[in-house]
């Protein structure tokens, strides 16, 4: 259940951040934060208390005591998604610092209605 | 059969393609494609004289059949849009040549024909409303041809034409709802089992579609910025041909759709028309008094024709809503004779834009010995357009004024003479300012128009003549269209409607003969007296004063000043002005709907949670706003 | 001989290619940009021969590694899906014959392999029949996308991309959250098998997941009011690719959003809740759309009301609603296509954005202004063009029953085609009917970036005289999806 709590408070202050902050690098944790909170909520999905992984070795584990390991999958894969989308972002930060000199959104807002 | 309407269908619209190809090649190609097709056009509609062909499935939509027919109604109709195509062609030749982008001219000259075509054949609602759409935006490309002003003259009708379209949409959408098919016959019979309430909205909104074609107030306020700034050519297809679609569309809403029964059953009511109908009179008898009004107060040629052509419509609306016999025979009798007549006056001012480069009142006058072949096709025009015999448009005045006086409509009666006086009052402007008085000076080497540009004029002058001395020729097909619409036609002969008959007796050859022995007599006068002695222009004396070329010596410019300071009170509220004032608070709504794209990330961040916790939430409710 | 009507290929093909391009961009450099034609010209043959067994079977499946649903990853081409996998692979594979020349910009191979990957990615959203392959289409194709709308590197394209991806990542986020409840509720990612097991489920337990995946999807479907990164984000992009973005991609997601509401969640009761959704963004965008000088905003704003008007009509909920919304969907995707190709030519000529600075371009540049107003026309929906047909079939859906709420609704939507309509007419008001203020050289676009356009308005003219077929199809599409059955059924009975 922690881990449930953990994850969507990791997702709210993601949100928080990129609605409240102005500094884009402040913006980009938030992006990182929302991530990182889902893919622990979706590892947390999977778990079972006390369990082990889900491979059969010698010894016999029950399957109830494995770990579903199909939400580790996801996760790997939603893990490498969140990297390189947030390489791009750091590459656009780049760039938009080069034609602005800033990092306040605010000031970055040519485009509208 | 069956095939030929689909021919005759898609003559223009291969004559158009044909022409624009041609062009490419050679001028003369383009012309002897574009005369060719819609005389083609012309010709066939002779083989559907007095037919009825009822049926013709040219595709299937949506589980409805698309169906051509044609009757007697909509041959009056498909042969008004075929004749006077046909002239605004031959009439095109001369006056756009040099022109840039004359193929194209002729590719939509030609669609617009075969749009107009198409909705007089249209034999389900689907076929009509999509040529109802083709017409209306093909129109508007011709319209914005006609130089810088046509521009937002063309903006206005587009945006006006659209807005009616789309209510005729909505009208029949709710039918399709209702019949899943929409071949006319089904509309009929379901519009005969549904309720009043249904019915009623049916009507208003199809028929404020119809209404904008037809530019009966106050839904006219395109007509006459589009009419006037239109090129030459097209005016007298817009004004002759395009508002009788609205016509059309009308009889057979009335009578087609419904009938005179039915929709006296929807309202109950003690007038002698049905509620609904009676409402369209009312408004067709506004539309006509005040649109003479304000053709009185005009200093442009073109949109004092213009406005004339809203108040003579309005003379054909009343006689179609009048629910008689008598008043749709002279209703229909007079959407030919106006066809005719307004085509005629905007082929003759056409030609005279086309040798002064003006159409300012104003600046024109003493045409007459210039271009005297223009000058006869203006009197034929104005004759028959004031109702005066032995022309065409006496009959079907007559007509109409007899039909209100059966039914005791005095108001009526009263707006419409109102409007026939007036009509008296800028017609002489009209002529005077045009073609008598003095000439100006510029115009001293003005020469009649050129053949071709003469030729329109003169069939359409004759055909004055011949639906003025012959109206039973017009009444054939009028009466059987009636006899298709289940409504007992009048009775009538060659020269006119005998004694007895719900018509009081009119013989127009009689007038007419009395007429010419008058003419003779008075021409005998004129021969036998002694002559007048002519002397120049300038040859003038002037109290000491210098007459120099540039003197005017007659009024042209206000002609009716003292008559505007009475009516102008009237229209200090113009629904132009109202539909402007929507039209920009709607402008300024929007400006400030588009403010939520804010441009800030965080506003549209923060959306995106808002939008999440009202879907949650809503979701939560059931789902069910309402 | 083998069988290559197997919808895997559909993906297999272009990421192969989009690899070679990668590895091949160091010796090849002029000759990389052709590999895009090639792989979505192999994808239309494919797609080619998928047709004949979807009309036939209804549904055609593949799975991966050989093993059945709904334990195998499996791709699944229903009708719907055909509909839609049919113009995104002929839109990829006519723009980049577009991109041949319209790409002059350094660096040209990363452009390509990024496009092939967008493509693919809109492919892959489209044919998947599990969630998590969803959303890792999803994340392909916005990935590829963000990285296009910056590609110019100036200004504006730097702040529309920053915009678009932190919105795209927030959206795909949400999108992973929602998949993943539904995991933990049913322990499946297959679409059949889900929809399936969560009969179970009451309306209320169902509606988070629900939330969650709507509000993902629609962040790339460009509902409002989640649509601002839009506007910016398609004029900043180069024009072939805001002719994907605008074409195939919104739709994609409309597309994940349709699939998920009927085919797994079954939410009729939602559906009038989200005409709601249909209505504003139809308003919203169209009322921007009208204020806009610069045409490629103006064309962005367009697509926003043109998705909002097929969503609206997907949410009618009705098998006519359904058959109008593919249909304009249809008319959408193709229309705006030519569109922005068209445009992105005129502009390529005459280096302005601004509409005042088209003025004389009828005369100058005579087929592509002919291209333009045939699309402009068909989006507009004026007769006999296609989007006459789509129109009409939505209005008359929507009337099937008369009351004040269908009333309504068809009063907005008839308003807001009569302002999509002023706004096209000043446009073309200005192409054709205005005088340059100073005559300046003007060249028509080069041949290879015309004939892409032309061979969408032929496809137009076609469909507009010949409607029939697609109509039908299209009412056969809505059924299959409104019936749920024939999907899930066929996914979970195995080939």
């Amino acid at each position: 259940m922690i881990y449930y709590i953990g994850a969507f408070l990791l997702i709210a202050i993601g949100l928080y951040a990129i609605i409240i902050k102005k500094n884009l690098i402040k913006i980009l944790i938030g992006l990182d934060l929302i991530a990182s909170g889902t893919n622990l909520l979706i590892v947390s999905i999977g778990y079972v208390k006390g369990g082990t992984a889900p491979i059969f070795s010698k010894g016999n584990i029950l399957a109830k005591m494995m770990v579903d390991p199909v939400p580790q999958a996801l996760t790997l894969t939603a893990i490498v998604i969140g990297a390189s989308e947030l390489a791009l972002a750091a590459a656009f930060v780049v760039i938009l610092y080069r034609h602005y000199g800033t990092l306040d959104i605010k000031k970055i807002r040519s485009l509208k209605w | 059969m069956d095939m030929s309407l689909g021919v005759l269908l898609a003559t223009p619209f291969v004559g158009g393609i044909l022409a624009y190809l041609g062009g490419k090649i050679h001028r003369w190609v383009r012309y002897t494609f574009a005369i060719l097709f819609s005389l083609l056009a012309f010709i066939e509609i002779f083989f559907f004289y007095n037919t009825t062909v009822g049926n013709y499935v040219w595709g299937r939509l949506f589980g409805s059949v698309l169906v051509l027919q044609i009757n007697p109604i909509s041959w009056i109709f498909a042969f008004i849009v075929t004749g006077i195509s046909f002239l605004v062609i031959l009439f095109s030749i001369n006056d756009v040549e040099g022109h840039k982008g004359l193929d194209f001219y002729y590719l939509e000259l030609l669609f617009v024909e075969g749009a107009m075509l198409g909705i007089t054949l249209a034999g389900d609602l689907i076929t009509f409303f999509m040529f109802w759409e083709l017409m209306s935006w093909t129109s508007y490309f011709l319209i914005i041809q006609g130089g810088k002003k046509s521009i937002t003259a063309g903006y206005k009708y587009i945006i006006m034409s659209v807005i009616g379209a789309y209510s005729m949409f909505v009208a029949i959408a709710m039918v399709f709802g209702r019949a899943h098919s929409l071949v006319f016959k089904n509309v009929s019979m379901l519009l005969s089992q549904s309720s009043p309430a249904f019915v009623i909205w049916f009507f208003v909104l199809f028929g404020i579609g119809l209404f904008v074609k037809a530019a009966v107030m106050p839904l006219h306020t395109w007509l006459p910025d589009a009419h006037s700034e239109a090129p030459s050519p097209v005016s007298p297809l817009l004004s002759g041909v395009l508002i009788k679609m609205g016509a059309y569309g009308l009889t057979v809403l009335f009578y087609g759709f419904l009938s005179v029964q039915l929709i006296g059953k929807l309202a109950p009511t003690i007038l002698p028309t049905p509620l609904l109908l009676y409402i369209v009179e009312w408004l067709a008898a506004i539309s006509i008094v005040l649109a003479t009004f304000l053709a009185i107060l005009q200093e442009d040629a073109k949109r004092l024709l213009a406005y004339s052509s809203i108040s003579q419509i309005g003379y054909v609306v009343l006689g179609i809503a009048m629910g008689s016999s008598l008043g749709i025979a002279g209703g229909l009798f007079h959407a030919l004779n106006h066809a005719i007549f307004k085509s005629l006056l905007f082929f003759v001012i056409g030609g005279v834009i086309y040798r002064t480069g003006t159409r300012n009142m104003s600046e024109l006058g003493g045409l007459i010995k210039k271009m005297p072949v223009s000058f006869i096709g203006a009197l034929f025009g104005i004759v028959a357009l004031s109702g005066v015999p032995p022309l065409n448009g006496f009959v079907s005045k007559w007509m109409i004024y007899e039909a209100l006086l059966q039914k005791k409509e005095v108001f009526l009666l009263i707006m419409a003479f109102v409007g026939s006086t007036g009509a008296f009052l800028y017609l002489y402007r009209f002529i005077h300012s045009v073609f008598l008085g003095q000439l100006p000076e510029k115009y001293k080497d003005v020469k009649e128009v050129p053949f071709l540009m003469q030729l329109p004029i003169w069939i359409l002058s004759a055909l004055t003549i011949v639906f003025g001395i012959w109206p039973g020729l017009a009444m054939n097909v009028i009466a059987q269209g009636e006899k298709f619409l289940g409504i007992t036609p009048i009775k009538y002969t060659l020269y006119g409607f005998p004694q007895g008959t719900a018509m009081s007796s009119l013989k127009v050859i009689n007038i007419s003969s009395v007429l010419i022995i008058a003419f003779i007599v008075v021409l005998a006068l004129y021969l036998m007296l002694p002559k007048e002695r002519f002397v120049s222009q300038y040859d003038t004396y002037a109290a000491g004063q210098v007459v120099t070329p540039e003197t005017k010596y007659n009024y042209s410019y206000g002609f009716y000043m003292f008559f505007g300071r009475v009516i102008n009170p009237i229209f200090k509220w113009s629904a132009d002005k109202m539909y402007e004032a929507w039209a920009r608070a709607t402008k300024v709504f929007g400006d400030y709907m588009r403010r939520v794209y804010t441009g800030n990330l965080e506003t549209y961040s923060s959306y995106i949670v808002v939008l999440i916790t009202i879907v949650a939430f809503v979701l939560l409710i059931g789902g069910k706003l309402w | 001989m083998v069988n290559i009507a197997n919808p895997i290929l559909l993906i297999a093909i272009p990421l192969l290619f989009a690899f070679l391009i990668a590895v091949l961009a160091p010796w090849l450099k002029k000759g990389v940009k052709y590999i895009p034609v090639i792989a979505f010209g192999l994808n239309l043959l494919v797609v080619f021969e998928l047709i004949p067994d979807v009309l036939d079977n209804g549904i055609v499946i593949a799975t991966t590694a050989g093993i059945k649903p709904p334990f195998a990853i499996n791709v699944a081409v229903d009708r719907l899906s055909l509909f839609l996998v049919l113009i995104a692979t002929l839109l990829g594979f006519l723009v980049s014959i577009y991109n041949l020349v319209y790409i002059k910009e350094e660096p040209a191979e990363k452009f390509h392999i990024l496009f092939t990957l967008l493509v693919t990615g809109i492919t892959w959203m489209i044919v998947t029949g599990d969630l998590f392959n969803m959303f890792v289409a999803f994340e392909v194709t916005s990935i590829s996308a963000f990285g296009l709308v910056g590609f110019h590197r100036d200004k504006d394209a730097a702040e529309a991309g920053f915009k678009y991806l932190v919105m795209g990542s927030i959206g795909a986020s949400l999108l992973l959250i929602g998949v993943v409840m539904l995991y933990a509720a049913t322990g499946t990612l297959n679409m059949a098998d889900i929809a399936e097991k969560i009969m179970r489920f009451t309306f209320k337990q169902k509606l988070l997941p629900y939330a969650f995946i709507f509000t993902g999807l629609g962040i790339e479907g460009a509902l409002f009011p989640l649509n601002a990164w839009l506007p910016d984000a398609h004029p900043a992009a180069p024009s072939s690719v805001s002719s994907i973005l605008s074409g195939i991609m919104t739709t994609a997601a409309i597309y994940g959003i349709i699939r998920v509401t009927v085919t797994i969640f079954n939410y009729y009761q939602v559906i009038l809740f989200l005409i709601l959704f249909g209505l504003l963004t139809l308003m919203f965008g169209e009322t921007a759309a009208f204020f806009q000088k610069d045409i490629k905003r103006m064309l962005a704003y367009s697509t926003i009301g043109q998705t909002g008007l097929f969503f609206y009509a997907f949410s009618l909920g009705s098998i006519n609603g359904m058959q109008g919304a593919f249909l304009q969907m249809m008319n959408h995707s193709l229309a705006k296509a030519t569109l922005f190709l068209v445009v992105g030519g005129i502009i390529f000529s005459v280096g302005s954005r601004n509409i005042d600075d088209f003025a004389g371009i009828g005369r100058k540049m005579k087929l592509s202004a002919f291209l333009f107003a045939i699309a402009a026309f068909s989006l507009m929906g004026l007769p006999p063009f296609f989007g006459f047909w789509s129109k009409l079939k939505i209005i008359f859906a929507t009337l099937e029953r008369v009351n004040v709420y269908t009333i309504a609704f068809v009063v907005i939507v008839l308003f807001m085609s009569l302002i999509e309509a002023a706004y096209f007419f000043r446009v073309m008001q200005v192409m054709f009917f205005k005088e340059a203020k100073e005559e300046k050289e003007v060249r028509e676009a080069p041949a290879w970036m015309l004939i892409p356009a032309i061979t969408l308005v032929v496809i137009i003219l076609v469909l507009s005289f010949y409607p029939t077929p697609v109509i039908n199809f299209a009412h056969k599409a809505a059924a299959d999806l409104v019936g749920r059955s024939v999907y899930i059924n066929s996914v979970l009975g195995g080939l």
